[in-house]
């Protein structure tokens, strides 16, 4: 797996553009979905950081910051990344601006297949949630790793995923993955 | 429930491809609506390959591969195991694929579609537009209705499919408009054709019913020929008798709510009467202004007969009712016959009119009961106290008798208690049963009567009739609005269209009647002997009487009002169905998040309905910029038209205040967690939570459209929604009364708690002014919105809220915060 995206990567540049599109117009994609729809990272936010009026002047930048992947599929278009991005863009806009202003998004020219798509979708996940820490709760940490990358094997956890380990090669054991967020694995 | 295609069950057949060309045939297949059998699967491909031959630009737009995908996915295919399953070669498919595999039943007929040359750019054009706005169409479950009418039509050998190649939409709609009006095709193709037109329009009308109801129709719901007294009118103005209920079941309103409006008629004065020999010139009977007068004076004098004031020329007035209980209790003038009557039997006869609210014929069949439980009306001797028994019919088909348990139940009859000064006229002796006058012709009680009454009025200059006497109730009532009259309606079975609503939610126990009537005239002595006019007659206090051991059931009314414990129960079990969530789960997961929320909108929706007493509507709260938290009211729109007679403005109680901010937070949250997973809903939430800000930008005019367009809708969604899951996805849909009674598990009528609030506020002595405001009950003249009210809404408000609030303390419907806040 571990290749297949290093083979993506490559050709990712020639493949992608920047375009503006309306909120209103992406949906995620029906395949992603799926991995949130038990744990949706949003519910892991502060509330009060969610939707400060200070940001609304500040779309563009947010959405260049930390850009919305998307591809086109007839009139609409679909999320593989930039999730978060996608949720502070759409907390500080109105009803009426979300069809009405247009937001730069990297388009990518083909939909992906099923576990690119995947990967890069994780990829900015734990991303989020372990490089730049948006929650610092092990617990929930747990929570979410594990549901994001699930296991058959009820014994094994997630640190056995392929996803996973195709995301952090180098992550192989908790108490890794604990020195990493430097804190304590009891639990994770 | 459709079964599809999995990306497991397709990787399983282990089929030559690499992984962009999987994904391809993969997002193909269910593009397709390939069942997982792959039943059928060799027709479709082979109708497929017929279309794409021909228009193989047109369907690489469609199906988003190319013809040549298409080729490679075949000989693929035919290459496999597929290929040699019994279900893949099978021309048939399965029974109820026209329902969940709409599109592959489309394809797989497609030989049979008769037009073999215009057939494949029709199916084309019709695809590409299906699959463009898919989600609409699923949305508002029509894809079987589109699909069947497509298909129908293809097949269909009369009729001919035009070539739409070079057809915009545009055009193509234009054409089935033209051709669904045609009046030459038949019924069934015309039916397709408007399927079809609305499809390619993307417009669904909802029937909604947007004119208020022509006067003919209107008079065709009453009966003419049965008049009934306006109270406090004068003699020529009458209501006609209400013949059926009308059906507005559609609009959201059940049927026990639904009266008609109210007809009045004036009947020609005798007095202004012309002489015969008199014509009436043409140009008066012609006049449009002057017929526009006309109506405009009934509606002046029943507005005014509906205000009127205690010195109304038809009330009786406090000098009138002291001379009159002075002569009846004259006990040295009994003896003397006047005509063939007694003078006693007269006084009773009087006294008894104007208690009971009767007319002298129906006096005149009064008998005197053994016991309470025998047949038919008539005084009672019950614990050494007088009793009037009457026999209250409610008129109410079978269908309409809920058989709930949990409904209270009512007695047949009504018993109330007679003040002393009344029976001692009356002379009732306990051990004379039956009839209580001769059996002489009406007439003649009636022409003695009259005599009595003239003679009274030559002798003391005073205005009393026969008529003043037997409305005098009423009529002293609306001026004074002393008690509810609804009482009267109860105590005496006399029927008035004034309380024919009010009648219905209300529930009384005799001993509550007892004393109101009792109050009653206990106010009208007070206020003849504060006028210094003579009164040796004292009202006293009721008797306590155990009416419910005596008679099993001592209730009369409302057939639909559960006990309040039943309410106390069914919010204990909502709050703690509500508490049991997780918060993490909750907000995580999708599931659990709908399921919250469905939860959590039931209470707030049950909640709404007790303590607004809401009629059972759909979408019945339509905005949250309804809530005018700073005044304590809100505003409710039931059984409404396009006139909005019935959009008012009642208390708002404390706890529903709360619970509605609550619930907007509520809904702030959920948004955000919906944005990705369910936009459609998420848009519309927000939509919602801001509509206060933009309802200040909109044009009275638009704001008009927009409301008539929201309150009672059933697909248009509003605030109070809940998720609900269908073949192709969840949806949000409206709260509706069939829903509530549904996740509610209860057999007792939704509108229970109408009931319940209008009996709670009639326990707790409101004024009936207050409570017609409060529920909404008024006839022409009374209503507060009115341009002529001087009614204040402040006052009434800060008046009824706590009564409100007490009544929602005490069923337990405290606010609930939302775990996702």
């Amino acid at each position: 797996m571990a290749d297949l995206i290093a083979k993506y990567d490559k050709t990712l540049l020639c493949n992608t553009e920047l375009t503006y599109v309306h909120l209103a117009d992406i949906s995620i994609d029906p395949d992603l979905a799926e991995i949130i729809i038990d744990s949706n990272p949003v519910s892991a936010l502060k509330s009060k950081s969610t939707g400060s009026k200070s940001s609304r002047f500040m779309t563009n930048m947010t959405a260049l910051q930390a850009p919305i992947w998307v591809y086109k599929k007839r009139n609409k278009y679909y999320l593989v990344s930039g999730l978060l991005t996608h949720f502070f863009l759409i907390s500080t806009m109105n009803y009426d601006d979300l069809s009405a202003r247009n937001v730069p998004v990297i388009l990518l020219n083909k939909k992906p297949t099923y576990n690119i798509k995947r990967l890069i979708f994780l990829s900015d996940l734990t991303t989020q949630l372990l490089k730049k820490l948006f929650i610092t709760k092990e617990k929930n940490v747990k929570f979410f790793l594990e549901n994001w990358f699930p296991n058959d094997d009820i014994k094994s956890n997630y640190l056995q995923n392929k996803e996973w380990q195709t995301i952090f090669p180098e992550i192989k054991t908790k108490k890794e993955l604990a020195s990493m967020l430097n804190t304590s694995n009891r639990d994770l | 429930m459709r079964e599809r295609i999995s990306r497991q069950d397709l990787f399983d057949e282990k089929l030559n491809f690499n992984d962009e060309d999987f994904e391809k045939f993969y997002d193909f297949l269910v593009l397709i609506e390939c069942p997982k059998s792959f039943r059928a699967l060799n027709e479709v491909l082979s109708n497929l390959l017929e279309i794409s031959q021909q228009y193989p630009h047109f369907f690489e737009t469609v199906f988003l591969i190319t013809k040549k995908d298409l080729v490679n996915l075949v000989s693929t295919i035919s290459d496999s195991n597929i290929s040699k399953k019994d279900d893949f070669l099978n021309h048939h498919f399965e029974r109820g694929w026209c329902q969940t595999h709409v599109i592959y039943a489309v394809l797989a007929q497609y030989k049979m579609f008769t037009s073999t040359s215009s057939r494949a750019v029709f199916t084309l054009r019709f695809l590409e537009h299906f699959f463009c706005n898919i989600d609409t169409i699923f949305n508002i479950e029509r894809e079987e209705e589109v699909t069947r009418a497509f298909r129908n039509l293809n097949r269909n050998k009369t009729f001919i499919v035009p070539d739409f190649f070079d057809n915009s939409i545009d055009e193509i709609v234009d054409y089935f408009d033209s051709l669904r009006k045609d009046d030459q095709l038949e019924g069934s193709i015309r039916n397709q054709l408007r399927q079809l037109y609305n499809f390619f329009n993307l417009s669904w009308k909802n029937r909604t019913k947007k004119k208020s109801s022509s006067r003919t129709v209107l008079r065709q719901r009453f009966n003419n020929k049965q008049l009934e007294r306006v109270i406090g009118a004068d003699d020529n103005v009458f209501t006609s008798i209400l013949k059926k209920s009308i059906d507005n079941t559609q609009s959201g309103i059940e049927k026990t709510e639904a009266f008609p409006v109210i007809s009045f008629i004036k009947t020609e004065s005798k007095i202004d009467k012309k002489p015969k020999h008199e014509i009436a010139a043409v140009k008066q009977i012609k006049d449009k202004s002057s017929q526009k007068k006309q109506i405009a004076n009934v509606s002046n004098s029943i507005q005014r007969a509906h205000n009127s004031t205690s010195l109304n020329k038809n009330i009786l007035q406090a000098h009138d009712l002291s001379f009159l209980l002075f002569q009846l209790q004259k006990k040295k003038n009994y003896q003397k016959q006047i005509g063939v009557v007694e003078t006693r039997v007269v006084c009773q006869f009087i006294i008894a009119s104007l208690y009971f609210s009767k007319s002298i014929e129906d006096i005149s069949s009064f008998k005197i009961l053994k016991t309470h439980s025998e047949d038919g009306e008539g005084f009672v001797f019950i614990d050494s106290t007088w009793h009037f028994k009457s026999v209250f019919v409610d008129n109410l088909t079978v269908a309409e008798y809920s058989s709930s348990s949990e409904l209270l139940e009512i007695s047949d009859y009504s018993l109330i208690q007679i003040p002393e000064f009344v029976s001692s006229i009356m002379a009732l002796d306990p051990t004379k049963i039956g009839l209580l006058f001769k059996k002489i012709s009406k007439s003649r009680y009636r022409d003695s009567c009259t005599t009595f009454l003239s003679n009274l009025s030559d002798t003391h200059g005073v205005r009393v009739s026969l008529k003043s006497i037997q409305y005098f109730n009423n009529n002293f009532n609306e001026a004074n609005q002393l008690i509810d009259p609804v009482i009267f309606d109860f105590a005496f079975n006399h029927i008035t269209y004034k309380t024919r609503a009010s009648r219905h939610y209300t529930q009384y126990s005799f001993s509550e009647m007892s004393s109101s009537i009792f109050y009653f005239w206990q106010t009208i002595i007070e206020n003849i002997s504060s006028l210094g006019f003579m009164s040796n007659i004292d009202v006293k206090s009721i008797k306590e009487i155990d009416y419910q051991s005596m008679c099993d059931c001592d209730h009369v009314g409302s057939r639909f009002l559960p006990s309040a414990g039943f309410f106390q129960k069914r919010n204990m079990s909502l709050q703690s169905k509500l508490s049991e969530y997780n918060k993490l789960e909750v907000q995580s997961s999708f599931d659990m998040l709908i399921q919250y929320h469905n939860d959590y909108v039931i209470y707030v929706s049950l909640m709404l309905l007790a303590t607004t007493g809401y009629r059972a509507v759909y979408n019945p709260l339509p905005s949250l910029s309804m809530r005018l938290s700073r005044y304590k009211m809100i505003m409710i729109s039931d059984k409404d038209d396009i006139d909005f007679t019935h959009a008012r403005i009642i208390p708002l109680a404390d706890s529903l205040n709360i619970q509605i901010k609550n619930y907007q937070s509520h809904l702030d949250k959920l948004s955000n967690l919906l944005h990705l997973l369910h936009p459609e809903a998420a848009f519309h939430v927000k939509k919602q939570t801001e509509e206060l800000n933009h309802s200040l930008s909109v044009k009275p005019s638009d704001s008009v459209h927009w409301f008539s367009e929201i309150k009672n809708s059933k697909n248009h969604p509003g605030v109070l929604f809940y998720f609900s899951k269908n073949n192709y996805g969840t949806h949000i849909r409206n709260v509706h009364p069939s829903w509530l009674s549904e996740v509610d598990n209860t057999d007792y009528p939704l509108n229970a708690t109408r009931h319940y609030l209008r009996t709670f506020l009639a326990k707790h002595k409101l004024s009936p002014e207050l409570i017609a405001f409060t529920m909404g009950h008024w006839s022409t003249g009374e209503a507060p919105l009115g341009r002529y009210s001087t009614f204040e809404f402040q006052e009434a408000c800060s008046i009824v809220s706590p009564i409100i609030q007490k009544m929602s303390e005490d069923l337990n419907l405290t606010p609930i915060r939302s775990l996702l806040i």
